[in-house]
């Protein structure tokens, strides 16, 4: 977990916004669930950042540039910011953005595994490397 | 209304965003609401700038960008403009992404009033307000 009030709390909102994506899978809404799935990893990157670096990331820019410039400086964040990127662009971006659903096992696949995304930000965030 | 099939399509797809933002607001959920929201804006402001240029954005960055260049050529395009650029900040910014929804009155005005933005982007999108 980190270590800094904000990032718990950043956290925290990443969790929450995957319970309202899970939510609205149940009600059928996949557009609005990979919105919230999307959320809660721009929440959960932040806090790592935040953690990492004592900033937190004030745009979705920032937070890509900033993921994608730790992970030049820390390997154990390359698989981190690879999946982030994925998810930006195919949740955020192909599915919210511009309404692309199909094929939705890929989509929904994406929306449940937030849980393991938002742990590992959460333990990346903890382990000082790049501190 | 926009005048290619595409256009068309996404001024369908941003009031189906719309619909999707006031049954969000009936269930209480006013951070995904305002989401849904910034997403029918986006989609609006999107059949805009591909009616008036021939280019559809790819990217958030490009359809702010696109609509600034519009905004140099006449007075209701900077109109919208200042909208779309309100929107994004309160709605899709602070609402969405850092969880800051407040004050809820004025959010939800912002949702409620999602339908007469998209339909001043597509009035404007047929040629009335060009260049």
């Amino acid at each position: 977990m980190p270590k800094s009030e904000r990032g718990q709390y950043l956290i925290a909102d990443a969790w929450s916004l995957h319970a309202d994506a899970l939510e609205m899978l149940s009600q059928g809404r996949l557009r609005n669930a990979a919105e919230k799935a999307w959320g809660a990893t721009k929440r959960a990157t932040d806090a790592l950042i935040l953690e990492r670096t004592g900033r937190e990331p004030g745009t979705t820019g920032i937070t890509y540039r900033a993921i994608r410039g730790l992970r030049h400086q820390n390997a154990d964040l390359e698989s981190l910011a690879n999946r982030y990127s994925q998810r930006m662009q195919d949740l955020h971006g192909s599915c919210f953005y511009d309404g692309i659903l199909e094929p939705q096992e890929p989509i929904i696949r994406d929306i449940h595994a937030t849980a393991d995304y938002i742990r590992d930000a959460a333990a990346a965030a903890d382990d000082g490397l790049g501190g | 209304m926009p005048n290619t099939e595409r256009g068309q399509y996404l001024i369908a797809d941003a009031w189906s965003l719309h619909a999707d933002a006031l049954e969000m607001l009936s269930q209480g959920r006013l951070r995904n609401a305002a989401e849904k929201a910034w997403g029918a804006t986006k989609r609006a402001t999107d059949a805009l700038i591909l009616e008036r240029t021939g280019r559809e954005p790819a990217r958030t960055s490009q359809t702010s960008g696109g609509l600034k260049a519009l905004a140099r050529q006449n007075a209701e395009f900077r109109s919208l403009r200042v909208r779309y650029i309100d929107r994004v900040a309160k709605l899709h910014a602070s609402c969405f992404y850092n969880g800051i929804c407040e004050p809820a009155n004025a959010i939800t005005g912002l949702i409620l009033d999602t339908a007469d933005y998209i339909a001043d982007a597509e009035r404007l999108s047929d040629g009335i307000g060009g260049s």
